[in-house]
C-alpha cells in the first residue's frame, strides 16, 4: 500500500496578544505534535469534539492555515516547504470540502463561474473543454446542466453541497480534506451526500481525510479513524478495530455518549465529568486526565506517547499511560 | 458511465426566473410608495439638469434684462433678483451644479471608499489597514469647512477645488462601513474556497468580496450624493464654493441682502428646489436601503 | 387510550406565514395530546414544522408575518389561541417554560445569570432578594452545575455551551411548570455534553414530573427519553406512536425511511447507506395528495391526488394509505 499522505509532527499555534503593543502572551496549541499517514485510495477519518482542533488540522495539513512546525508530505513533496507559486500549483492536488453549504459558495458568481474559476486559475484546457470538464462535474455530482447559470442561493443546502463537491474535483485531486462535510445538512440528505462521497472515494481513487463530529458517520465512510481530543491525537485504529474495540478512555466515553437509535437498548453511559478544559490552558501532561476515570499521578506528569496495540494487519496506536509497558 | 449517483435522487430545481439579489430588491422597491414618489422626482430633477446641459433650457441666467425685483409674471416665472436677473432661469441652471457636484463627488468617493475600506478591511490589523485608519482619522479630525478653504485657497482658480475637498473627507465614511463588510466576508468560506484553489489575494478581494459589499455602496453613494449638495450650498454661501456659474447656495447668499429689503422671491425659488431634491432623495435612499435589506419584510 | 386528561391538547392547528413570495402554511392542520409527565418527542427535518409548533404552543409566532389561522391549542382546557399577551405572559415561564437551541444567543449576555434567573422568579413567584437569589442556587445544583453560589454571578460567556444549556434548563424549571418545551435543546452541543444534558433533562422531569416535548431531528436522542413521538412532515403529522412500537416497527413510509437512512454504528458496514430519494416539497408548491408521494416507494395514483386520512389503531396514528406496504 503505497502511501499518500505523510503528516509529521505537524503544529499550529495561534499567538495570543495583549498587553500594550500586543505583545505575544500566549500561545493556543490548536493543534500539537499530530502525525498520521494516509494510503493512497484510502479514506481516514478524524474525530473529536468542538474545540480539538480537527478543523484546524484539515487546514494546516493543506497550509490553508500556516503550519507552526512539523512537515506534511504529499506524494512525495514536502509541501511545507514550497515557494508561493510551487504552491499554488500543489494546490491542484489537494482539495477541500467546506461544512457550510450557505457559506462556501460565493453569493454573486453564478454556479458556472464558481465551477470554472479553478480551471482558469490554473489555465487548464480552453474554453471548449473547461465547459465540457464542467459539465461532466455536474453529471458525477448529479446534477443537472440547467443549473449553471443560477447563483447559490436558489439552491438547498444538499445541493449546494453537492456544488461545492463538484468544485473540489475539477482540478482531479489526489487528496480532499472533507470538513464536515455533511454535519449541516438535513437528516435524510446526509445519507445521500455520504453515498455520493463514497462512491467517489471508489470510482476515482481520491484519498479522503474525513473530519466530523458524528461517529455513526465516520464508520460508515472511513478505512481509518483518528481520534482527538485538545489538539492532540489521541488515538489511531482501522474503523473496526476503533468501533469494535476503542482503547483510550475519551474514545470509549465519546462512543457511549451517542444515542442509540433504538429504545430498548438501555446505553452503559461513561458520563465525563466536567467539561473540556480551555485550549489556552490545557492540563500538563495528558490533556485529557481532569475528565479521564481512569487518571493516575504519570498523567499529571508526562504526556503519554503512541503505544501500538494492534497487529500488522489490523494496525491501532493508542497515547495513553495505561497501555505503556513499564 | 460517469454517473455516480442514480438520477432519481436529483432535486429538482424551479425553473423560475434566475432570483438574484437585484431582481428581489427592485420588486420590494416598487412597493415603497415614497420611495417610489422620491424616485420619479429626482428622475424628472435629472431630466432638467440635463437639459440645461444640452443647453435646452436654462441659458440666460446670467442676463439682467430684466427691471430690479420684478414680481412674478408670464416673463419672468419666478420674477427678478436685484440685478434683474431671472430667477427662474437661474434655479433651473443650479439644477445641473447641484447634480455635476453630486455624482461627481458621489462617484468617486465611493470608489476610492470602496478601494481603500476593501484593502484595509482585507488586511485588517496590519500595517496596511494602521495606515488607511490612520489617514482617515487625521482627515476626519480636520474641521470640514477649514480643510475647504486651505484647499481653495492653495488651489485657487481651479474650478474643481471644492470638488477635490469634498471627496478628499467623504470617502472616509464609506471606507469604514466597507471595511467592516470585508472584515465579516473574509472570514466567510468561499474566500477560504478561492484560497484553496489557488486564486491569488487582490483578484479574491476584486472579484469575490468587493461585488459582496454593493448594496452598501450603493445606498452610501446616494447619502453622499445629498450630502455633496448640502455642502456645496454651504460653501457657495460662505463663498468658497462655485465660481462660474450659479448654485442654489450663491442664490441663497445673494437673497441674504434681498430679503433685508423684504423680497423673499431669490431665496425661497432656491431653498424650495434644494428641499424637494434632498427630501425626495433621502426618501429614495431608503427605500432602497430597505429593498436590499434581507431581513425586512414587506406587508 | 387510558382516561387520563391531556395536559396539552392541540386540534387542527394551523399556522400560516405571509412570505414574499406568497402565503405559506407552516403547520396545516396538527393534533396531537400531551400528558402530564409525560416526555413526547416531536420529530422531523427542517422545514417540517416543528418549530413552529412550540413557538405557537406559547403564543410566539412572529406576527407578522406569521398567524394562527385556525385550531385550537388547550392548556388544562384553557383555549390559549387568541389569549391576549397579557394573559399570555401570566403562563410563560410559570405553566410553560422554553428551552432553546442555541445557547449561545439565548442568554442576554450584558447581564449575571443572578440577574436573569431572579428576574424570572420574580415574575412569576413574586419572591424577591435573598428569597430569589437562593432559590436560583437551588436550581443550578440541581441541574448539577459545581459550585453554583460562585457561577451564578458570572456573565454568559463566561460559562461554557454545556453550562450555558444547564443554565436555561434551570431557568425554565425554576417556577415549576407543568410543560416544558425544549426546542433542539442538545443539537447545538457536543455528543458528551448532550449526554449529561440529555440526562438532566430526564432526571428532573422526574423529579419534578414535567411533561416535556422534545423537538429534534435525532431520533436517537428521542428513542433514549420520549415515551411517545410524533413524525412530522412538510406542515403535517405522519405518524404518532408510543416509543418501542415506533422504533420497531415503523408505519408511515417516512418515519421507516428516517430511521433506515440515518447514520448509526453499525456491526458491520454496508456499501451503501439507505437514503429517502429527492427532497422535502416547497411548501409554497405543494402537491395535491399525498406531500410524501413523490419519494414514497408504495404510493400509487390515490397517494397523488387525495390526502390520506388518519388510521388509528391501539394508541398509534398514522396518515397513510399504504402504511408500510400493506395494501390499504
Amino acid at each position: 500500500m503505497s502511501v499518500l499522505l505523510d503528516v509529521k509532527n505537524l503544529s499550529k499555534h495561534f499567538p495570543i496578544h495583549g498587553g500594550f503593543f500586543h505583545r505575544v502572551v500566549s500561545q493556543l496549541k490548536a493543534v500539537d505534535d499530530v502525525s498520521f499517514v494516509l494510503e493512497k485510495g484510502k479514506t481516514m477519518g478524524l474525530v473529536g469534539e468542538s474545540g480539538c482542533g480537527k478543523s484546524t488540522l484539515g487546514r494546516a495539513v493543506l497550509r490553508l492555515h500556516e503550519p507552526t512546525g512539523g512537515t506534511v508530505v504529499l506524494d512525495g513533496t514536502d509541501i511545507t516547504k514550497l515557494g508561493a507559486q510551487a504552491l499554488v500549483n500543489a494546490r491542484r492536488d489537494m482539495q477541500i470540502i467546506f461544512q457550510d453549504p450557505y457559506a462556501s459558495l460565493s453569493p454573486r458568481r453564478t454556479i458556472q463561474q464558481t465551477l470554472l474559476e479553478p480551471l482558469e486559475t490554473h489555465n487548464i484546457g480552453t474554453a471548449e473543454s473547461r465547459q465540457e470538464k464542467i459539465e461532466e462535474l455536474l453529471d458525477i455530482v448529479g446534477l443537472r446542466k440547467h443549473i449553471l447559470h443560477r447563483y447559490p442561493h436558489e439552491f438547498s443546502g444538499g445541493q449546494r453541497q453537492r456544488i461545492g463537491i463538484a468544485r473540489a474535483l475539477t482540478l482531479e485531486p489526489k487528496f480532499i480534506v472533507a470538513d464536515e462535510a455533511v454535519s449541516a445538512l438535513d437528516v435524510s440528505v446526509q445519507s445521500q451526500v455520504l453515498n455520493l462521497i463514497s462512491n467517489l472515494q471508489r470510482k476515482l481513487g481520491i484519498s479522503f481525510l474525513f473530519i466530523s463530529h458524528d461517529l455513526a458517520v465516520v464508520q460508515h465512510i472511513c478505512d481509518d479513524v483518528g481520534v482527538m481530543y485538545l489538539g492532540r491525537l489521541v488515538e489511531k485504529a482501522t474503523a473496526t478495530s476503533l468501533y469494535k474495540d476503542p482503547k483510550h478512555p475519551y474514545t470509549k466515553a465519546l462512543l457511549s455518549a451517542i444515542p442509540t437509535p433504538d429504545p430498548t437498548i438501555k446505553n452503559e453511559r461513561q458520563i465525563l465529568k466536567g467539561d473540556v478544559p480551555s485550549p489556552l490552558n490545557p492540563p500538563s501532561g495528558c490533556t485529557f486526565r481532569t475528565r479521564c476515570p481512569k487518571a493516575m499521578d504519570i498523567c499529571a506528569q508526562k504526556a503519554p506517547v503512541e503505544v501500538e496495540v494492534g497487529t500488522k494487519d489490523e494496525p491501532h496506536w493508542v497515547a495513553c499511560h495505561l497501555f505503556e509497558s513499564s | 458511465m460517469n454517473t455516480v449517483l442514480d438520477t432519481s435522487t436529483v432535486e429538482a430545481v424551479e425553473d423560475n426566473v434566475g432570483e438574484s439579489m437585484w431582481s428581489k430588491a427592485a420588486y420590494k422597491f416598487r412597493r415603497d410608495r415614497a420611495g417610489m414618489i422620491g424616485f420619479y422626482v429626482v428622475v424628472f430633477y435629472m431630466f432638467v439638469a440635463l437639459g440645461v446641459t444640452l443647453g435646452l433650457w436654462g441659458t440666460e441666467w446670467s442676463d439682467n434684462n430684466g427691471q430690479k425685483w420684478e414680481g412674478v409674471s408670464s416673463e419672468y416665472w419666478f420674477g427678478t433678483n436685484i440685478l434683474g436677473q431671472d430667477i427662474f432661469e437661474r434655479a433651473i441652471y443650479s439644477t445641473k451644479t447641484a447634480f455635476e457636484v453630486g455624482l461627481v463627488v458621489a462617484v468617486i468617493s465611493t470608489i476610492i471608499g470602496a478601494i481603500f475600506g476593501a484593502l484595509s478591511g482585507f488586511y485588517s490589523n496590519s500595517w496596511i489597514d494602521e495606515i488607511i485608519l490612520w489617514i482617515m482619522g487625521v482627515l476626519d479630525s480636520i474641521p470640514f469647512y477649514l480643510f475647504v478653504a486651505a484647499l481653495a485657497f492653495a488651489l485657487s482658480g481651479f474650478p474643481y477645488a471644492m470638488h477635490v475637498a469634498m471627496i478628499a473627507t467623504f470617502w472616509t465614511t464609506t471606507s469604514r462601513l466597507v471595511r467592516g463588510e470585508v472584515i465579516k466576508l473574509k472570514n466567510f468560506e468561499f474566500v477560504e474556497a478561492a484560497h484553496a484553489v489557488g486564486v491569488p489575494q487582490h483578484t479574491i478581494i476584486f472579484r469575490h468580496i468587493l461585488p459582496n459589499t454593493f448594496h452598501i455602496l450603493l445606498v452610501q453613494s446616494t447619502i453622499v450624493f445629498v450630502g455633496a449638495i448640502k455642502s456645496e450650498v454651504i460653501l457657495s454661501f460662505l463663498g468658497l464654493g462655485v465660481k462660474d456659474g450659479v448654485s442654489w447656495g450663491l442664490m441663497i447668499a445673494e437673497s441674504t441682502l434681498e430679503v433685508q429689503a423684504g423680497e423673499f422671491a431669490n431665496f425661497y425659488a432656491a431653498s424650495a428646489l434644494l428641499f424637494i431634491l434632498v427630501m425626495a432623495f433621502n426618501s429614495f435612499s431608503d427605500a432602497i436601503q430597505d429593498a436590499l435589506d434581507p431581513r425586512k419584510v414587506s406587508a | 387510550m387510558s382516561n387520563k386528561i391531556p395536559l396539552l391538547s392541540v386540534r387542527d392547528l394551523v399556522v400560516e406565514f405571509n412570505t414574499e413570495r406568497g402565503l405559506v402554511r407552516a403547520i396545516d392542520g396538527i393534533s396531537f395530546d400531551v400528558m402530564p409527565g409525560e416526555t413526547m418527542g416531536l420529530v422531523g427535518e427542517s422545514g417540517c414544522g416543528k418549530s413552529v409548533t412550540s413557538l405557537a404552543i406559547l403564543g410566539l409566532v412572529p406576527s407578522p408575518p406569521g398567524k394562527i389561522t385556525a385550531g385550537s391549542i388547550q392548556l388544562n382546557g384553557r383555549e390559549l389561541v387568541g389569549l391576549p399577551e397579557s394573559e399570555y405572559r401570566k403562563i410563560r415561564g410559570s405553566e410553560i417554560s422554553m428551552i432553546f437551541q442555541e445557547p449561545m444567543t439565548a442568554l442576554n449576555p450584558v447581564f449575571t445569570i443572578a440577574n436573569q434567573m431572579t428576574d424570572v422568579l420574580a415574575r412569576h413567584q413574586k419572591i424577591r432578594g435573598k428569597q430569589a437569589k437562593n432559590r436560583a442556587i437551588e436550581m443550578l445544583e440541581l441541574v448539577g452545575i459545581p459550585s453554583p453560589d460562585k457561577r451564578i454571578n458570572e456573565y454568559p460567556h463566561q460559562l461554557s455551551g454545556g453550562m450555558r444549556q444547564r443554565v436555561m434548563i434551570a431557568m425554565a424549571l425554576s417556577c415549576n411548570p407543568k410543560l416544558l418545551l425544549a426546542d433542539e435543546p442538545t443539537t447545538a452541543l457536543d455528543v458528551t455534553i448532550q449526554a449529561q444534558v440529555m440526562e438532566q433533562i430526564v432526571k428532573l422531569q422526574h423529579d419534578l414530573g414535567t411533561a416535556v416535548v422534545l423537538v429534534t431531528h435525532d431520533l436517537g436522542v428521542v428513542a433514549e427519553s420520549c415515551q411517545r413521538a410524533v413524525v412530522m412532515y412538510a406542515g403535517r403529522i405522519v405518524e404518532q406512536s408510543p416509543i418501542v412500537p415506533l422504533f420497531q416497527n415503523p408505519q408511515h413510509p417516512y418515519s421507516a425511511g428516517l430511521m433506515a437512512s440515518i447514520p448509526r454504528i453499525r456491526a458491520e458496514k454496508v456499501d451503501e447507506l439507505p437514503t429517502i430519494p429527492g427532497t422535502v416539497p416547497d411548501l409554497l408548491h405543494l402537491p395535491d395528495g399525498c406531500r410524501f408521494a413523490d419519494r414514497c416507494q408504495y404510493s400509487d395514483e390515490r397517494c397523488h391526488k387525495e390526502q390520506p386520512d388518519n388510521k388509528i389503531t391501539d394508541s398509534r396514528e398514522v396518515a397513510c394509505f399504504h402504511p408500510c406496504g400493506e395494501a390499504s
